[in-house]
């Protein structure tokens, strides 16, 4: 898929995510592969900037095995940006879908 | 390519950022792959599916150094967040540097256009052959006097201009990084 595509969607996944449950990188990273090819590094500096920006917090929490995993967890900012960004995507795949269509049947 | 490799060549191609970010990145990376080889995963497939290394420090970096350039605003800041983001490929050389460069030599002109002006009465003074003002039927003090004035206004238009051009440059920098981020 197109590289620039591909961020905007990564980051549209991982409002979806947060905005039911918190979750660790290693979540996000798995459930978004799932659904979408993605490079899973890339997924790290995508949630320091959107942290940094004030639309997570993160905390720590003990796991049964292994270290620690940092969790991230949506701010206010953060379910205000989503709503936006959820009514975007809307708008964009539905009118691109309507243009794909709308060229086929001209065929 | 296991995951003491890959941790190895992260931390080298993020040299450069200070110790704490580092970590903290470093940290992410970590945890990401303890947890994958908790799910059975072997190293070389998690460090495979985490991509290229090489693109991914480059983009961390960008972002580092453009929150740096936000909070400690100054000429080596922004310099240095450009050189970053301009790292990241060819397009951002071209649209993010050379918008950069013709801008600053702009600015640079028209500096020496207002110092020039402003000098105007001390030219006269010590080349007075050396300067002919065509004053036509205004006195000629006239004319070099308001040299000196418009100088004046222009050096202190092209100072609020430079503060502006400042954050504009910010801000163009911010955006070509959202356009670029997580390469």
């Amino acid at each position: 898929m197109n590289i620039q595509i591909k961020k905007g969607v990564i980051e549209v996944c991982v409002f979806a995510i947060l905005s039911k449950k918190d979750c660790y990188g290693y979540e996000l990273a798995e459930t978004i592969s799932k659904h979408v090819k993605i490079s899973e590094g890339t997924i790290y500096p995508l949630l320091r900037r959107l942290t940094k920006e004030g639309y997570f917090t993160t905390y720590l929490r003990e796991s049964s095995e292994g270290p620690p995993r940092k969790y991230y967890k949506m701010s206010k900012q953060g379910i205000e940006y989503k709503k936006s960004l959820s009514k975007d995507w809307n708008d964009l795949t539905k009118g691109v879908n309507e243009l794909i269509e709308e060229c086929e049947k001209d065929e | 390519m296991n995951k003491k490799e890959f941790m190895e060549k992260l931390d080298k191609a993020l040299a450069g950022i200070p110790k704490d970010e580092k970590k903290e990145v470093m940290r992410d990376y970590e945890e990401h792959f303890s947890i994958g080889l908790e799910k059975g995963r072997t190293e070389e497939e998690i460090a495979k599916s985490l991509g290229d290394r090489a693109s991914l420090a480059k983009s961390i970096k960008a972002e580092y150094t453009i929150t740096r350039a936000k909070r400690e605003p100054g000429i080596k800041n922004i310099f240095r967040a450009t050189i970053a983001v301009a790292g990241l490929g060819l397009f951002n050389l071209i649209f993010v540097l050379i918008p950069l460069i013709i801008a600053v030599e702009l600015l640079f002109a028209a500096y020496i256009v207002a110092v020039v002006f402003i000098a105007v009465p001390f030219l006269i003074l010590v080349y007075p052959t050396s300067v002919t003002i065509l004053s036509g039927d205004t006195p000629t003090w006239m004319v070099v006097a308001g040299f000196h004035i418009i100088g004046g206004i222009l050096l202190v238009v092209l100072l609020y201009i430079t503060k502006g051009f400042y954050r504009l440059i910010l801000a163009h920098l911010q955006m070509n990084v959202k356009i670029i981020r997580g390469e």
